[in-house]
């Protein structure tokens, strides 16, 4: 990365200058340093352990290698391959929240599939890897970790017109090393009698490291090894960045000055605002991630800098029903309508989840999470009932949303570094398949800011610049 | 506010490669609804697959640039950082009972994991099923092929009558791997079997529910018994997977009463097969 750098002499003042407003009151000096002997003395400022048993800093961290904006699975995950492929004091690692209870990220409110059914080379081989993640859990968390893994499969189900992409796929992921077979319209009907497949042509149904797992016990292990492991978690929202101009630096496609960031501003829940400076920043917001990247000028300067990070809120239901009679037994896989529908087995008495992405102009709007029932109603109902007819008198009883951390160029994660800045490093954009790769990007992004390149899976083309050169990675398997 | 000027620096890119090149509205440039993008996709065939990496990379990186002295110096510069030496040399020696103590489980294991890993050659010079049963009996297990009366299984001085290259016919029938000390990644080895009918995992500790994930799959065309007895590692998610073995007759559990789930999947796994007949050993209570 420094490659992109060329030192030229500078009159001596000039390194001396710096234009950073610090937001903190001023400290005396005196005083400063008796406060810190005394809360040394006081042993205030080893690390302790908070109500949940979890490691963790009294002291505010003003000075941090890596700070990471993010701590759901992607941040946490980034946080503990960072730590465990150092060592315990090599990194000073933080983590920045602004909502510990975890109650609106997407993580939580997920469904936690895992699956291997994509187009795109990458993401098969990241789903692999979350497979494989998570099938060593207790390798890596101890042998009380747990993430109610249900190998339960994938059926994805395709009309005519889809059949042959589906085909296409499956050949793609079964030389990648992922196991699933095509069926057609009689092999359909007869391992799935419940099911009705007049206007399906083929399926594809996945026969190995597929399923759903717990994505809380997945966040929780990952934050848990990555505290145990010594990232500081730090309870606040990241509201600005400063910037330094910094004429001694010369880049390819940056005209005048470039003026880099390693100071921001973190708002604590007591409206404290208090300064952090990093020599490397992770963005990993979720679907906030947009918002966040403003803060740093991306979508809002000038050249590079004129290119938006696409990543958008994206409001997602996902309704459970009940069903009487004689609701589709054990041999149902979570099965993904041709149409986009998804839905799977929820406990074993016959209860089922099910959820749907709307088309585009009925995109509900994002500024609460309220489930509205009209669209099942309305829309998911139909498929539903015509799919399986055991599901014909079936009604929501309950539901829940969550927000997509949508990319709305090509519905794929962005992972690797800012074109721009030499120090961001972006992980975000997952659109509906974030939680399986959580373990893949963290590994990666740990890659590339430690041994300077990707080592295991290539992701150089899901990478900032292919906004750049303006080369979309479409996948197709996004529901 | 977008119309810029090429960087004077960046002479390699063409107008195609890169946005800042065209001088187009930024509405454009914005990214495009997904609606458009199925109208984009019509218009220019673009396939993603087509995509390599070298064109993710519009600029020249900075030593590749005429003139830089990098490539001189190239011959006392790696690529690779030696990042995991650094890690070791950092990391304090701990030399207490319990650190070695979980260093040498850790090592074991891996040992392990290895001597049971899959390997080509070994398939190419017995076939399949003759590799599965050298797999297995080596190990301690025992197999049974299709017209043969006796388990194969080796004797007090590890030593197994087995052909040592590819027959033909030798199809196996049956595979019992009580008590060995079978990982998921020496499951490998049983895959692509023909005709295997008859299994048992009685007493495999390290037999979870990925395994379970991975034998339902490998098996689900053949196997008519298996045997689950004393895995402690199973619960009812990855019972509930065996679904996928189609022509199962009889299935051995340890106490399928354990948990009202554990008894709800197995009753669910009879409703979906009703050939099946799921057993168990009688649960004896202590007085
Ligand atoms: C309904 C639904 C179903 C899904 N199903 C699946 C599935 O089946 N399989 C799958 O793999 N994926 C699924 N996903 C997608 C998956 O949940 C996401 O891709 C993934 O959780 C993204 O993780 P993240 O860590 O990037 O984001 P998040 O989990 O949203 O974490 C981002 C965190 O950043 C914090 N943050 C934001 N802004 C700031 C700031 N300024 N300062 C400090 N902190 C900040 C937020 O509080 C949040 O906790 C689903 C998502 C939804 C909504």
């Amino acid at each position: 990365m420094f490659r992109r750098y060329a030192l030229q002499l500078k009159p001596l003042t000039k390194t001396f200058h710096t234009s950073i407003k610090l937001h903190e009151e001023f400290e005396n000096p005196i005083l400063r340093t008796i406060r810190i002997l005394r809360d040394d003395i006081m042993l205030r400022n080893r690390p302790g352990r908070d109500e949940h048993g979890r490691l963790v800093s009294r002291v505010f961290p003003h000075y941090v290698d890596i700070v990471i904006i993010g701590g759901g699975a992607i941040g946490s995950s980034i946080a503990y391959w960072l730590k465990k492929k150092t060592n315990f004091d090599a990194l000073r690692i933080v983590v920045i929240e602004k909502d510990p209870t975890y109650r609106k990220c997407s993580t939580t409110l997920s469904v936690g599939g895992l699956r291997q059914q994509f187009s795109l080379p990458e993401n098969i081989q990241m789903s692999l890897y979350g497979a494989e993640f998570l099938r060593t859990i207790k390798k890596h968390f101890g042998k009380e970790a747990e993430v109610n893994f249900t190998p339960h499969g994938y059926l994805v189900l395709a009309s005519e017109a889809g059949a042959e992409q589906l085909i296409d796929n499956s050949k793609l992921q079964n030389e990648l090393g992922a196991m699933n077979r095509i069926l057609n319209k009689d092999q359909l009907k007869e391992r799935f009698p419940w099911m009705n497949v007049s206007d399906v042509d083929v399926g594809c149904l996945g026969l190995e490291k597929e399923g759903w797992f717990d994505p809380w016990s997945l966040l929780g292990l990952l934050r848990r090894g990555a505290s145990d492991l010594g990232t500081q978690y730090v309870h606040g929202e990241v509201v600005e960045f400063l910037f330094t101009e910094m004429n001694d630096v010369i880049m390819d496609g940056v005209e005048g000055c470039y003026e880099g960031t390693n100071n921001l501003v973190v708002k604590l829940p007591d409206g404290q605002r208090k300064n952090i400076q990093f020599a490397a920043c992770i963005l990993a917001a979720g679907s906030e991630s947009g918002e966040v990247a403003q803060l740093a000028r991306i979508g809002t300067g000038r050249g590079m800098l004129s290119v938006p990070l696409p990543v958008e809120k994206r409001k997602r239901y996902v309704y459970s029903f009940q069903c009487q009679g004689e609701p589709p037994g054990i041999n149902t896989p979570m099965t993904i309508d041709h149409t986009g529908m998804y839905f799977r087995r929820d406990g074993l008495g016959g209860g089922f989840i099910c959820g749907m992405s709307p088309e585009a102009h009925e995109e509900p709007s994002c500024d609460n999470l309220d489930v509205d029932y009209k669209f099942f109603d309305d829309r998911i109902w139909p498929i539903l009932a015509k799919r399986v007819p055991a599901f014909e008198a079936v009604k929501a009883s309950r539901g829940w949303s969550g927000y997509y951390d949508y990319n709305t160029y090509d519905e794929n994660g962005i992972i690797g570094p800012h074109p721009y800045y030499q120090n961001m490093y972006i992980a975000t954009g997952f659109s509906g398949h974030g939680i399986q790769q959580a373990p893949a990007v963290g590994r990666a992004i740990s890659e590339l800011i430690l041994d300077g390149r990707f080592q295991t899976i290539d992701l150089t083309r899901l990478g900032f610049d292919r906004l750049i050169v303006d080369k979309p990675m479409y996948e197709i398997g996004i529901y | 506010m977008f119309k810029l000027r090429l960087p004077q620096i960046c002479t390699k890119f063409t107008a195609q490669q890169c946005r800042f090149c065209t001088i187009k509205e930024p509405k454009e440039l914005i990214a495009k609804d997904p609606k458009e993008k199925d109208v984009v996709e019509v218009q220019e065939k673009y396939d993603p697959k087509k995509v390599t990496k070298e064109d993710m990379q519009w600029r020249t990186p900075w030593h590749q640039k005429e003139g830089q002295y990098y490539s001189l110096l190239r011959t006392f510069y790696t690529e690779d950082n030696k990042r995991s030496l650094l890690q070791s040399l950092q990391t304090p020696i701990d030399l207490s009972p319990s650190s070695i103590k979980n260093w040498w489980a850790k090592h074991k294991e891996q040992v392990e994991i290895l001597s049971q890993s899959y390997l080509p050659e070994r398939n190419q010079v017995l076939g399949n099923e003759l590799a599965a049963a050298h797999f297995i009996v080596y190990r301690g297990g025992a197999v049974k092929f299709f017209n043969q009366d006796k388990w194969i299984k080796a004797d007090e001085n590890e030593e197994y009558d087995l052909p040592r290259f590819y027959e033909e016919g030798k199809i196996l029938e049956a595979i019992d791997c009580a008590d060995m000390n079978i990982v998921y990644e020496g499951l490998e080895n049983l895959r692509n079997l023909k005709k295997v009918q008859w299994l048992s995992f009685n007493g495999c500790e390290r037999i979870d529910d990925w395994c379970i994930d991975k034998i339902s799959n490998m098996f689900s065309h053949s196997l008519v018994y298996l045997d689950l007895r004393n895995c402690p590692c199973i619960t009812d998610r990855g019972i509930g997977a065996l679904y996928k073995l189609r022509k199962l007759k009889i299935l051995y559990l340890d106490d399928f009463l354990r948990s009202t789930t554990y008894e709800m999947t197995c009753l669910l796994l009879e409703e979906a097969n009703p050939h099946l007949e799921i057993r168990s050993d009688p649960v004896v209570f202590e007085t």
